[in-house]
């Protein structure tokens, strides 16, 4: 191990009491996720990747959540345990909690005791029964914009200070723009396979008015009248009409050509 | 029904079939719509003309995406009959008849073959 902060006098890594060394987990953690960028991942993906980075380089968290809105308004979220998914719910049930506030002020939310922080009176009474006593959320900013909220939370009061603050504005930075990325990819790709079903559909009535104009029909929109009819009588979209006209002249016409 | 009205009900029809504007022009561009979504949106709001072949097609995919969503209700009995293919069948048949009248008219002397195996 190269990494100039571990003195060459001491050859084993931390021990599990003392913070690990942050600087390498970190920099471990942001390179996996630009490789993420790179692979074709979905959001889901990306959401279980920052939770699971989220809970190891923070020290002693026992959970990770974080949670994302798309620009349709959508929710999609991860968390590590069940716990942490409680949790989470409540925050939604009551209106109130740590990552709301975070997400709605885009500041990082810290809280050293649930039973004494009197800031979410009804969800810290809430959480402490479910071993929620340490909490920090950092708001996922994309520019100006929030899209959503990281927490990860311990059993034990007072475990997170301001390194672990450092270390989750960081992390919260990186997931964002992961995020963000992850949710422009799906709805690209939503959208351009919409458009290609739509443009092979367009195709086939295309084709299907030029037949009809070959056969005499007046105009084009006499053409699409007669798509239209069809359509309503068998009761299928004029997409099917069309392609059933064109396969009906190619077998024409391949008969034709047999005989 | 005066176009004022159609524009209406169309816009009624878009919200009541849950097709946001975009969504709509998706569909209608499918089945050979030239107006973009501009031109959607602002004849939907009353605001500007759209041509009767253009407003027929946005009509046609109304009509269908409102087909959808109420087959997407329905309750399907416990022992399926298979419709599907009479469907199919149906629609084979309207299209043969179509094509069989077309060059009728086209080529008097053209003798209907439409049960002719391919």
């Amino acid at each position: 191990m190269t990494d100039p902060t571990t003195p060459a006098e001491n050859p084993p890594p931390a021990q599990p009491d003392e913070p690990i060394a942050p600087s390498v987990d970190l920099a471990g953690a942001l390179s996996q996720m630009s490789g993420l960028l790179l692979s074709r991942e979905t959001v889901d993906t990306a959401l279980e990747l920052v939770t699971t980075l989220a809970a190891t380089a923070t020290a002693g968290t026992l959970g990770a959540a974080v949670t994302v809105v798309d620009e349709h308004g959508k929710r999609s979220k991860a968390a590590s345990n069940s716990a942490v998914e409680q949790a989470d719910a409540l925050q939604y049930e009551l209106d109130e909690g740590p990552c709301l506030t975070a997400w709605r002020t885009r500041e990082l939310v810290r809280i050293d005791d649930t039973t004494t922080d009197g800031r979410w009176p009804r969800w810290n009474q809430a959480v402490s029964p479910l071993g929620v006593r340490s909490v920090l959320s950092a708001p996922l900013l994309v520019g100006e914009e929030s899209i959503g909220a990281m927490k990860v939370y311990c059993e034990r009061p007072m475990n997170y200070g301001p390194h672990d603050e450092q270390v989750m504005r960081l992390l919260a930075g990186q997931a964002a723009i992961l995020l963000a990325n992850s949710q422009s990819l799906a709805e690209a790709r939503r959208l351009s396979r919409q458009l290609t079903d739509a443009l092979a559909s367009r195709d086939a009535i295309a084709q299907a008015t030029g037949v009809l104009l070959a056969q005499g029909a007046a105009s084009r929109q006499d053409a699409f009248a007669i798509l239209a009819a069809t359509a309503r009588q068998s009761e299928r979209p004029v997409e099917d009409v069309a392609r059933a006209l064109l396969a009906a002249v190619t077998a024409r016409n391949s008969g034709t050509a047999a005989t | 029904m005066t176009s004022d009205e159609r524009y209406r009900g169309m816009d009624a029809a878009r919200v009541h079939a849950q097709l946001t504007v975009p969504d709509l022009w998706l569909h209608y561009l499918a089945l050979g719509g030239t107006g973009d979504a501009f031109d959607l949106d602002g004849y939907l709001q009353g605001l500007v003309p759209l041509d009767p072949f253009q407003q027929d097609v946005l009509a046609q995919a109304l009509n269908e995406a409102l087909r959808d969503l109420y087959e997407s209700y329905l309750i399907p009995l416990s022992t399926p009959a298979a419709v599907d293919g009479g469907n199919d069948d149906r629609l084979r048949e309207l299209v043969e008849q179509l094509l069989d009248h077309r060059s009728q008219t086209r080529r008097p002397d053209h003798e209907s073959r439409g049960d002719e195996p391919s």
